[in-house]
């Protein structure tokens, strides 16, 4: 053993020197929500249409730093319940997330909305509807047909992807446990191709799905789907923040979220030159050749306020569908 | 980890049947527990280790736990139909797995006397099944096959294929040659010679790790809900995605049952087939027989193959469970190419790099602790050092219990404990390779041939004695290759670090396959592929050294 030892002092002293040279890039400030924080905790749950979550909400962040004047640190996560048991226990600030997780975190964490999606410079434009989609010349034509059917759904707790539809078909007198046979395919894409492929009849998804992400990722064509019905609006991707927040920094974030959008966010230097994009042509003649950059994982043009208000649309789905994951957990 | 300080002596002057081990210590046997060390060191200070932060947060934990009781299971008969359809799955997929596994780990092993690149493609296709999450399998073979259950049943079977293959090879480099090399030299075939001395010595511990396959991969039904095969999953996921939590209670606990159930079939199995320790076991598998041509029926005997019929009986209804839609087939071929095509080509950013490096320093440090931890518990459940059969007992089912909780339920706990981030992640990733490591180390004492430390017990050694000079040095190979294997698995398993944003490349695993960047999801699956293959060679050079 005498022989081996040398190397192995020699090892443990580099690993030893490794660890004393500075904090870990994962060194955490531990503050809990009582007095002002040090630095704000942010967190970033995938939704239906978001890509490239981290690098997008880049700017987002230095616009709140900016305003807020102290350090964000951003964290992606890949499930809701996670980020909304990190609120409950008051170890995540500000949280971007699907509206149905919203509903379910105002049931448990003293969180409130600050902030929805906006796709375009047109208020309310962060909407999202659930559309119902079938192959062309299927015998379903309107959503009295399903009854009976083979439905594939996304989850059971995606709005677009389920309460929504179910809230639809209850309107039309369906029960969406026993009249039809439901399979949860797991995301949007895989419930579309699925239909397409003859495994079920009828599938319910996010309408941005269907009308831009999947065509523009070459999974589905023109003509490959046929929409036979259209939710309503569901208010779009909220900013939650923790209420128990000092008052002027809650303020401070709303005011950069407020304050800034895609362009001004450029303008502000928000972005590197090379993480900006041209403004998209819904934005309309006014941004024309205006530079812009990523605002949050959806490509929103702005942030509009929100309140908890904004979000009743899902407590109605809710109330109509008496959906198991709905259930109040108080 | 213990460095080996005594090696083994076995003064035997008469020629026993087993090798005489190495008076000497090899390389490996310290360079591997050192190298983990020094990661270890290195992964504390990466991902922030403070204890202190978890006492803060006990009340936290405390407070989320309140919100899991009472457990409730909603209607029990719906919730049985779940259980069976995701025992099916599971079964079945375990046992195609099994039947693929047995000739590729023949020809993978090192005493493979076939051609050469029957064996190099073997072990690539062992590894490639490993290194590859079975998530990936379960979208082709959607694609492929359409929603259901046969989707799922096949990625569990090709995603099992990397670990029951690669411990058989393991198993059969393990076997001492001279059986082999008699029956050769009688000049049987290949086959036979593999027959008759491989595949029957390696039976006892080729049932224990099918069997635990069985039981990751009732865990791993979770997977199938993302292929709309129905199962317990779903219902899972629900309830935890609308923090329903005394739903999930209630389905954890009808999960954990199942789990004791195999738990038992296999402490069972292993005790009528292990030729070993236990003085209730049959010291032989065959016994001999009056007449020399008969084979002897024992009643052992007799219950072995009574089991091993239901085992195939249980299977072959398990596979009928599953439909096969051949109208299918036809039409989706090329929606499947068309998606392949997709991976191609990879691309790799630092993003990924960076990713990969994270998820590796934590599975490695989460190795470390798992395997000491788990190393205490499987010397304490078996009956080497401490025969107490009620400690034994109550250990087992501690270790089912840790192992029945699926890891998002520990990543909120600590979650809520500790807020975001890799210390979370890494705590959670910790406990499953304990539990992992416990069973393998706890599987391989058993499977531990008894004679060096009866002899030794005799000639008067006390109970430390005859572990260290009697029981380890057998252990230390399969302790070396199962640490190395907990980390291969323990990689995989990170994808539970994206619940908790503990960066890794477990979040950008799922993103690339959510939002259909498939190049992405390639330039991962390279670098996954290249690091168990670094592994792999780390094991096979180390298994070289102490063998």
């Amino acid at each position: 053993m005498r022989h081996h030892l040398k190397p192995l002092i020699a090892l443990s002293c580099t690993a030893l020197l490794l660890s004393a040279c500075g904090e870990s890039p994962n060194a955490r400030s531990s503050n809990t929500g009582s007095e002002a924080p040090s630095e704000l905790v942010f967190a970033v749950v995938p939704t239906d249409n978001s890509e490239e979550l981290l690098s997008s909400f880049e700017p987002v962040v230095a616009a709140i730093e900016e305003e807020a004047g102290i350090p964000v640190s951003i964290q992606a996560v890949s499930n809701n319940a996670g980020v909304i048991e990190a609120q409950v226990s008051q170890r995540v600030d500000v949280a971007v997330y699907g509206a149905f997780s919203y509903y379910l975190a105002s049931d448990v964490a003293d969180v409130t909305p600050i902030a929805m999606d906006q796709l375009t410079p047109e208020a309310g434009s962060g909407a999202v509807s659930s559309v119902g989609v079938t192959i062309p010349g299927s015998d379903i034509t309107s959503l009295a047909d399903v009854d009976g059917k083979d439905v594939c759904f996304t989850d059971p707790a995606s709005t677009t992807g389920y309460l929504a539809a179910a809230a639809g078909l209850i309107e039309e007198g369906i029960d969406p446990e026993d009249d039809i046979n439901p399979v949860f395919t797991g995301s949007h894409d895989v419930a579309v191709t699925q239909m397409i492929a003859g495994d079920c009849d009828i599938a319910f998804v996010a309408q941005t799905f269907v009308d831009v992400l999947l065509p523009a990722r070459g999974v589905i064509e023109d003509g490959d789907t046929e929409t036979i019905w259209v939710s309503d609006g569901i208010p779009g991707t909220p900013m939650v923040v923790g209420t128990w927040l000092p008052e002027d920094l809650q303020e401070s974030i709303r005011r950069a979220m407020s304050e800034y959008n895609a362009v001004t966010a450029a303008e502000a230097g928000f972005c590197a030159d090379e993480d900006q994009r041209p403004a998209p042509e819904q934005w309309g003649d006014e941004y024309t050749d205006a530079m812009a950059c990523e605002w949050g994982g959806t490509g929103a043009f702005a942030f509009e306020p929100a309140t908890d208000e904004s979000y009743d649309p899902i407590r109605e789905i809710c109330e109509a569908t008496q959906a198991e994951v709905c259930r109040d957990d108080s | 980890m213990p460095a080996v300080t005594a090696s083994a002596r076995s003064s035997s002057r008469t020629p026993t049947p087993h090798r005489p081990q190495r008076a000497q210590l090899s390389t490996a046997t310290w360079a591997v527990p050192a190298s983990y060390l020094v990661i270890t060191i290195f992964g504390m200070w990466w991902i922030d280790v403070r204890p202190g932060v978890v006492v803060e947060g006990f009340g936290d934990i405390a407070r989320l736990m309140e919100r899991m009781v009472p457990a409730t299971t909603g209607p029990l008969p719906p919730l049985i139909a779940l259980v069976f359809e995701t025992l099916w799955i599971a079964l079945a997929g375990t046992g195609i797995a099994t039947l693929l596994s047995i000739p590729l780990a023949a020809a993978a092993s090192r005493s493979f006397t076939g051609p050469r690149w029957v064996q190099i493609i073997s072990r690539l296709v062992i590894m490639l099944t490993r290194a590859v999450p079975s998530l990936i399998f379960a979208i082709i073979f959607v694609r492929i096959f359409g929603l259901g259950p046969l989707a799922g049943a096949l990625a569990i079977a090709v995603h099992s294929i990397g670990m029951i293959g690669k411990m058989m090879t393991d198993s059969f480099e393990e076997l001492s040659p001279q059986p082999r090399e008699a029956i050769q030299a009688t000049g049987a075939t290949r086959t036979q010679t593999f027959i008759a001395t491989t595949l029957t010595r390696a039976l006892p511990q080729m049932t224990s790790f099918v069997l635990y396959r069985l039981d990751i991969n009732i865990r791993a039904s979770a997977i199938l809900g993302l292929v709309g095969a129905g199962g317990i999953g779903v219902a899972l996921q629900t309830a935890i995605g609308s923090l329903n939590y005394p739903r999930a209670a209630g389905i954890i606990i009808v999960i954990i049952l199942l789990l004791l159930a195999l738990e038992l079939v296999s402490f069972l199995s292993q005790r009528s087939l292990a030729e070993h320790a236990d003085p209730s076991a049959s010291s032989q598998l065959f016994v001999a027989s009056r007449s020399g041509r008969d084979p002897g029926w024992s009643l052992q005997r007799f219950g072995r193959t009574a089991a091993a019929l239901s085992a195939i009986g249980l299977f072959l209804f398990a596979l009928s469970t599953l439909s096969i839609p051949f109208d299918r087939l036809q039409r989706s071929g090329a929606n499947a190419w068309a998606m392949l095509s997709g991976f191609v080509p990879p691309t790799i950013s630092t993003e990924v790099v960076l990713g990969i490096f994270e998820s590796v320093i934590m599975a490695l440090t989460a190795t470390s602790f798992g395997v000491l931890i788990g190393l205490v518990i499987a010397i304490l459940s078996t009956n080497h050092l401490v025969n107490i059969p009620a400690l034994s007992w109550m250990l087992r089912t501690f270790v089912v219990l840790v192992r029945g909780v699926p890891d998002i339920i520990y990543a909120l706990i600590f979650v809520a404990a500790l807020g975001l981030g890799p210390f979370p992640g890494f705590l959670a990733l910790s406990i499953s390779c304990t539990a992992l490591a416990a069973k393998f180390f706890t599987d391989a004492l058993q499977n531990i041939n008894p004679g060096p430390r009866r002899a030794l017990e005799a000639t008067g050694a006390g109970r430390v004695q005859a572990f260290v000079s009697g029981v380890w040095p057998q252990f230390v190979p399969s302790f070396i290759a199962n640490s190395l294997f907990t980390s291969d698995l323990a990689l995989r398993e990170s994808a539970v670090l994206g619940i908790v944003g503990a960066g890794g490349v477990g979040f950008l695993l799922h993103e690339s396959v959510t939002s259909i960047q498939y190049s992405t999801t390639a330039g991962i699956l390279i670098g996954l592929v290249i690091v168990v293959v670094a592994l792999e060679q780390v094991a096979r050079w180390a298994r070289r050294k102490v063998l």
